[in-house]
């Protein structure tokens, strides 16, 4: 089976959650540090932004299950996708624990507290339950500003080709 | 006649957005036409928020996608028509990074008041918002491949139990 490309869409609903890198830290966090990674996740609703992730990655994982094997029937693909979100639903612990590493990995324990204080915050939890909101809005604005300025400018620079003689 | 390397720009024209979504922020309407100062803190927010460089680095990430996508679909292109394409489109999208700025910056301004706006950009100055800014893609780096290989292991582990399962279905792994 391909990977899907649709995975980007779900790494990019942990990237907009967002938690930081920084080289020095010890690779292997310790327990507090983990803990207070775990809260910095319940703050900004990571659960939940992987059940988006999920949701958002189901017709697309459909439309793949039907391109690589057009004879599975629908009632097969309808299983599949019930059993398949039950499963992520269920190993949802286990990406969390994953992650809560990682963060804790990358930030000293003080840096989460403050983080997770942050997120815990009235304009902090405003940030976190109102962005997917922004986002598809800035999502429609920018496709239309880069339609826009990318066609304008290829035009321009073929009519400028073509004027020195190059068959484009 | 449409230019034969239409659908490259037009892929870049859709992974754009992504330069736009450097923080999160909200949707709770505050005002129709946001003032000139309440865009003016919204567009500090974006300062603080380094949203220059991540649409930098998202446009130094396209360009070799488009080279080759460009480099396919006009294949008689020398490489320095291809470069000099490139750059054009490069230079054209870099010089109006204001406008999509703008745009993004009244997206903020229509839901955070202008307190919000100060106050967010305060801490994404101050020295742990600032490492949340710059450290961010590098742990979404590193979560990439966990995050891949966990929906890979579960599609991949559901369906061939679901296969097993049913007759006359194929059992061969997708």
């Amino acid at each position: 089976m391909r990977k899907p490309a649709i995975f980007s869409a779900l790494l990019l609903v942990f990237v907009c959650t967002g938690v930081s890198a920084q080289d020095g830290l010890p690779r292997e966090p310790s327990a507090e540090s983990i803990k207070i990674a775990h809260e910095l996740l319940t703050a900004t609703h990571a659960e939940d932004n992987v059940q988006i992730g999920i949701d958002a990655l189901t017709p697309a994982l459909v439309a793949q299950l039907k391109r690589d094997k057009a004879d599975i029937p629908d009632a097969v693909i309808q299983q599949f996708m019930a059993i398949f979100r039950q499963e992520m639903k269920d190993s949802l612990p286990e990406i969390l624990d994953a992650q809560a590493k990682v963060y804790a990995s990358h930030y000293t324990t003080s840096e989460l507290q403050s983080l997770v204080q942050f997120y815990q915050s009235d304009i902090g939890k405003k940030v976190i339950t109102e962005t997917p909101s922004i986002l598809k809005e800035t999502l429609a604005l920018g496709q239309a500003w880069g339609r826009s300025t990318g066609q304008r400018a290829a035009q321009d620079t073929i009519a400028k080709l073509r004027a020195q003689g190059v068959k484009i | 006649m449409k230019p034969p390397f239409k659908p490259a720009i037009l892929r870049l024209v859709v992974l754009l957005p992504l330069l736009m979504a450097p923080i999160g922020a909200g949707a709770q309407p505050v005002e129709a036409t946001p003032s000139e100062s309440h865009i003016s803190a919204a567009l500090d927010l974006l300062a603080a928020t380094h949203a220059i460089d991540t649409f930098n680095a998202r446009l130094d990430a396209l360009v070799p996608l488009e080279t080759a996508q460009i480099k396919r679909a006009a294949p008689s292109l020398n490489d320095s028509q291809v470069a000099l394409i490139e750059k054009r489109l490069r230079d054209s999208l870099t010089t109006r990074q204001s406008e999509l700025l703008r745009i993004q910056a009244i997206e903020y301004a229509r839901h955070f008041d202008e307190k919000e706006l100060h106050d967010l950009a305060a801490f994404y100055r101050s020295d742990v918002g600032q490492k949340y800014i710059t450290a961010s893609p590098a742990i979404a780096q590193e979560l990439a491949p966990v995050l891949q290989k966990w929906v890979q292991d579960v599609v991949e582990g559901t369906l061939q139990d679901l296969l097993k399962t049913l007759p006359n279905t194929p059992k061969q792994k997708l």
